[in-house]
């Protein structure tokens, strides 16, 4: 059967590789690691900030769309205002030293049990961290995917606690230039 | 508590690291992740196929050729350059398929060098050529061409400066276009050193159509050459070295280090260039690829990654700049496509923050998606995030066909037979004629029967190895008819092969041995000039047979004699053939008042037992005038009997004239009867005889009874020059006359 790959070869050795496909060997068979046979996919949003560049949100909920054909694992991380949002430290008995709160890394596993097999999944995930932005990195490891697991989109959801001043209808020349739209 | 807003916040999209507002679409990073029909997909980073050999060093160069992968290696240990195929996964066991060592195809190579491979299918329709180039970047290396059939490395040699003399070429890139071949960076100065025979960079020249050889009106040899010493075309600067060549929308396009050209057009006559920009060019031999579905060519300059349509440059990193900005580039960046996903694949050269345990710069590039026009990144990364050190040297994209085998004959002809027979037409050369039959087993309209031959002894017909092929002809006919003029008697062999797409079928039996009775196809014109003693001797052209030999003879009349017996010759030296000699032959082997004459043949010096061509005469005999006058003359033969005692005694005289010094011989013949005999009865001890004198010599006649005759002969240097006449016969008891 006809077929394209991409080939690669190495400059300090007599090796050539395949560049994997998207959809088609992106499962837990990779073996270009003699010491791993998993490798892990990172996609990391930009600094959005939903209610402007001075707005003020209180982020409440994450949640990741995405299309699914079997189990899978995926790890989110939040930021907010470049701050990793917290949860709770509730590993420790007793006495609490130190602070209370720890770095909050969210791990969700599916389909679950319900599921009625493949399809679209939403992946939701609590927060509560205050800030004008929010960045969110999702983590595959490709050993976690059994069949395919394409994110689609990822959305936040929060309330606006101030929403950032609109430009006035005259501009001066000392006017920023740097302005986001209403975001509402 | 109010109602929570929904805000996007992440989309499908690529990396943007340039843009001032941000929006959801934009991603900072995105490793191993590529986008996927509207969605984000899991992109496996990297799978080994196959190491080659134990010792190789580095890959230099990867291309695709008989629908196989071929990669060039250099081997630091041993300084070798050498050449694999690596075959395509097998359907059973995956990757790897059949690796095999082709060559080594440069020695002595120290430092690691800038190569690549060019493939190139042309030839015509009967014979078709599949060649595999390889050639040096740095031109330090002379370019080398393989053949897969024929498991054979040539260097690449043409007479460009038509000077009679092939160079090596020493090209730095290769590119088919429009069924050329093109080649960059060579001029042929004539009698130049290697050096100056590189010293337009900015000169690219193309083959014959195919490569298939045809005469060059520049001259030079061979006469039909794959390269014509004018077809060659300049662009940009001179001196501006040319760093990529890829294809956009059917032009060529030429890439240098700030600028980018294309060029158009279909043969000699029509190719043309123009300069799409005088700012942007590219980086490097690897870092321009042709999309292949959009007619689009993709590539990296100084400023970053380009795109053109073949008539406009267009920048295409604007949402990358801070990548650029970290990776600067260098002639090393790889650009590949993958029209599966439609995504362009560049990869740099620089170090990222990490690196490996053994501190090796991990591979890293960035995919664009040519139909979202959005970036996405990924270095090698294990799992947990740590990079994979795979330091990209290249990168190319492969695709197996499935290439169906055009068909080769059914199988070989048989029952070869053949007769022979000289063809005699007057007033033409004759011919020899071989009458050939068989029984064909091809009949496809695309098959054709050769018909070979070979002389001395029987061959297995093992094309072109062994025996010279005399003719072809459709597949479906039985017969043949070699007619010829043959200068060689040989015993001669003949066999028929099938020929269909490339493919030979077995042979035939053989048909022979047939012997010639061939003469020269040529007979020579033989002249005498009234002035006499030089004769001229004309071989016309297109005598064939090698070597052929031009005999002359001069002979000369025995004086007093007659009939064509009485002709002695003298054997000249062997002629050369294919002129008109004229001899006029050493004045002093003449005689006056001799009459001579000159006839001449064409001989073959082989060892065939060749036959000579009948001797042709020149149609006067010549009696010189001049020449010595010193010729041995002899006069009447006589004897008489002398009485003495108890003994019959007789004296044969003879009058001669003589004025030649030199050591002459006088030879007696005594006839009793029975015939003149072959060996001299009286030889006269070899002495000088000069002057004018009789010749006086006495004998005592052997026989009781009979009739005796005498004869004088001069003999010079054991050459008949002259006899006398025969003397009347005597009955010798009687001593009268009869």
């Amino acid at each position: 059967m006809a077929g394209t790959i991409v080939v690669i070869g190495d400059t300090t050795s007599g090796k050539i590789y395949k560049v994997g496909k998207i959809g088609r060997d992106s499962g837990s068979d990779a073996t270009y690691d003699p010491e791993s046979t998993e490798f892990t996919g990172i996609l990391r949003t930009e600094r959005i900030s939903p209610a402007g560049e001075d707005g003020l949100v209180r982020f409440r909920r994450v949640a990741l769309r995405a299309y699914q054909s079997g189990p899978y694992t995926a790890t989110m991380t939040v930021w907010v205002d470049d701050v990793q949002t917290k949860r709770y430290d509730n590993s420790a008995e007793g006495v609490l030293v130190g602070s209370p709160v720890v770095d909050q890394t969210i791990e969700i596993s599916g389909p679950p049990e319900t599921s009625l097999g493949e399809g679209e999944v939403i992946l939701e995930a609590d927060i509560d961290a205050t800030g004008t932005f929010i960045q969110v990195q999702l983590e595959l490891v490709s050993t976690d995917i059994q069949g395919y697991f394409l994110p689609e989109s990822i959305e936040m959801q929060g309330q606006v606690i101030r929403q950032s001043r609109s430009w006035p209808a005259e501009m001066t020349a000392s006017g920023m230039v740097k302005h986001t739209a209403e975001s509402q | 508590m109010p109602p929570l807003q929904r805000f996007v916040i992440g989309l499908t999209g690529g990396l943007q690291d340039s843009k001032s507002i941000p929006d959801p679409s934009d991603m900072v990073e995105l490793y191993n992740f590529g986008l996927f029909r509207g969605r984000y997909g899991l992109r496996a980073p990297v799978e080994e196929i196959q190491t080659l050999g134990t010792t190789e060093t580095a890959i230099l160069h990867m291309t695709t050729h008989l629908n196989k992968i071929w990669i060039l290696t250099w081997n630091s240990g041993s300084q070798t350059v050498n050449l694999y195929s690596q075959g395509w996964e097998s359907p059973e066991t995956g990757w790897p398929g059949e690796t095999l060592e082709k060559a080594a195809v440069y020695g002595s190579i120290s430092t690691r060098p800038n190569m690549f491979l060019t493939s190139f299918s042309g030839g015509t329709a009967d014979a078709p050529q599949d060649r595999l180039y390889i050639c040096d970047y740095d031109q330090n290396e002379v370019t080398k061409y393989w053949i897969e059939s024929t498991s054979t490395l040539t260097t690449l040699t043409c007479d460009l400066d038509a000077d009679n003399a092939a160079e090596d070429i020493y090209f730095s890139l290769m590119a088919p276009f429009q069924f050329h071949l093109w080649g960059t960076g060579f001029y042929a100065n004539i009698g130049g050193t290697p050096d100056l025979e590189k010293l337009r960079p900015e000169m690219l020249r193309f083959s014959q159509p195919g490569l298939i050889p045809n005469v060059d009106p520049a001259g030079g040899t061979p006469s039909s050459k794959e390269w014509f010493t004018f077809n060659h075309r300049s662009v940009g600067r001179r001196g501006d070295k040319i760093r990529a060549l890829s294809y956009a929308a059917g032009n060529l396009m030429v890439f240098q280090s700030g600028s980018t050209h294309a060029i158009f057009g279909y043969g000699q006559d029509s190719w043309a260039t123009k300069q799409l920009s005088d700012h942007i060019g590219c980086v490097g031999p690897r870092a321009a690829v042709a999309s292949d579905t959009d007619g689009l060519c993709y590539f990296w300059s100084h400023d970053g990654p380009f795109v053109t349509n073949g008539s406009q440059v267009t920048p295409i990193g604007d949402d990358i700049r801070q990548h650029i900005i970290d990776h600067p580039t260098d002639l090393r960046v790889s650009a590949a496509y993958s029209p599966e996903d439609t995504t362009v694949y560049f990869t740099l050269f620089e170090a990222k923050t990490n690196v490996d345990a053994a501190g090796v710069e991990p591979g890293y590039y960035l995919a664009y998606d040519t139909q979202k026009q959005r970036w996405c990144d990924g270095s090698w990364q294990r799992g947990g995030g740590s990079p994979v050190a795979i330091p990209v040297s290249c990168m190319i994209t492969a695709t197996s066909r499935e290439i169906a085998e055009a068909p080769g004959p059914k199988s070989a002809p048989t029952n070869l037979s053949g007769t022979y027979q000289q063809e005699i037409v007057p007033g033409f050369p004759k011919k020899d004629v071989v009458t050939l039959t068989w029984t064909s087993k091809e009949f496809a309209v695309d098959a054709t029967t050769e018909i070979w031959e070979k002389s001395g002894t029987d061959f297995t017909l093992d094309p072109p190895a062994q025996g010279t092929k005399i003719g072809w002809q459709a597949a479906s006919r039985n017969t043949y008819v070699a007619a010829t003029t043959k200068t060689q008697t040989f015993p001669y062999y003949y066999r028929v092969v099938h020929l269909r797409n490339g493919t030979y079928s077995a042979a035939s039996n053989s048909a022979g041995p047939f012997t010639m009775a061939c003469n020269p196809t040529t007979s020579v014109a033989v002249s005498a000039l009234e002035t006499g003693l030089e004769w001229r001797i004309g071989v016309p052209s297109g005598n064939t047979g090698s070597p052929d030999v031009l005999d002359i003879e001069l002979q000369r009349a025995i004086a007093g004699t007659e009939g064509e017996n009485n002709w002695y010759s003298m054997a000249l030296d062997d002629i050369p053939e294919n002129q008109v000699y004229v001899y006029t032959g050493d004045t002093s082997n003449y005689s006056k008042n001799q009459e001579y004459r000159c006839r001449a043949r064409i001989t073959d010096i082989n060892n065939n037992a060749y036959p000579s061509s009948a001797w042709r005469y020149a149609p006067v005999n010549v009696v010189p005038d001049t020449g010595s006058d010193t010729e041995f003359s002899l006069g009447t033969a006589t004897y008489t009997r002398v009485s003495k005692p108890g003994m019959v005694t007789y004296i044969a005289t003879c009058p001669y004239s003589n004025a030649s010094p030199g050591v002459d011989t006088i030879r007696i013949y005594l006839n009793d009867g029975s015939g003149m005999p072959s060996d001299p009865t009286i030889m006269v001890p070899t002495r000088s005889i000069t002057g004018t004198a009789l010749y006086k010599t006495y004998f005592t006649c052997p026989w009781e009874i009979g009739n005796v005759s005498v004869k004088f002969e001069a003999w010079v240097a054991d050459t008949n020059m002259v006899d006398s006449s025969t003397t009347t016969p005597v009955d010798v008891c009687s001593g009268i006359p009869l």
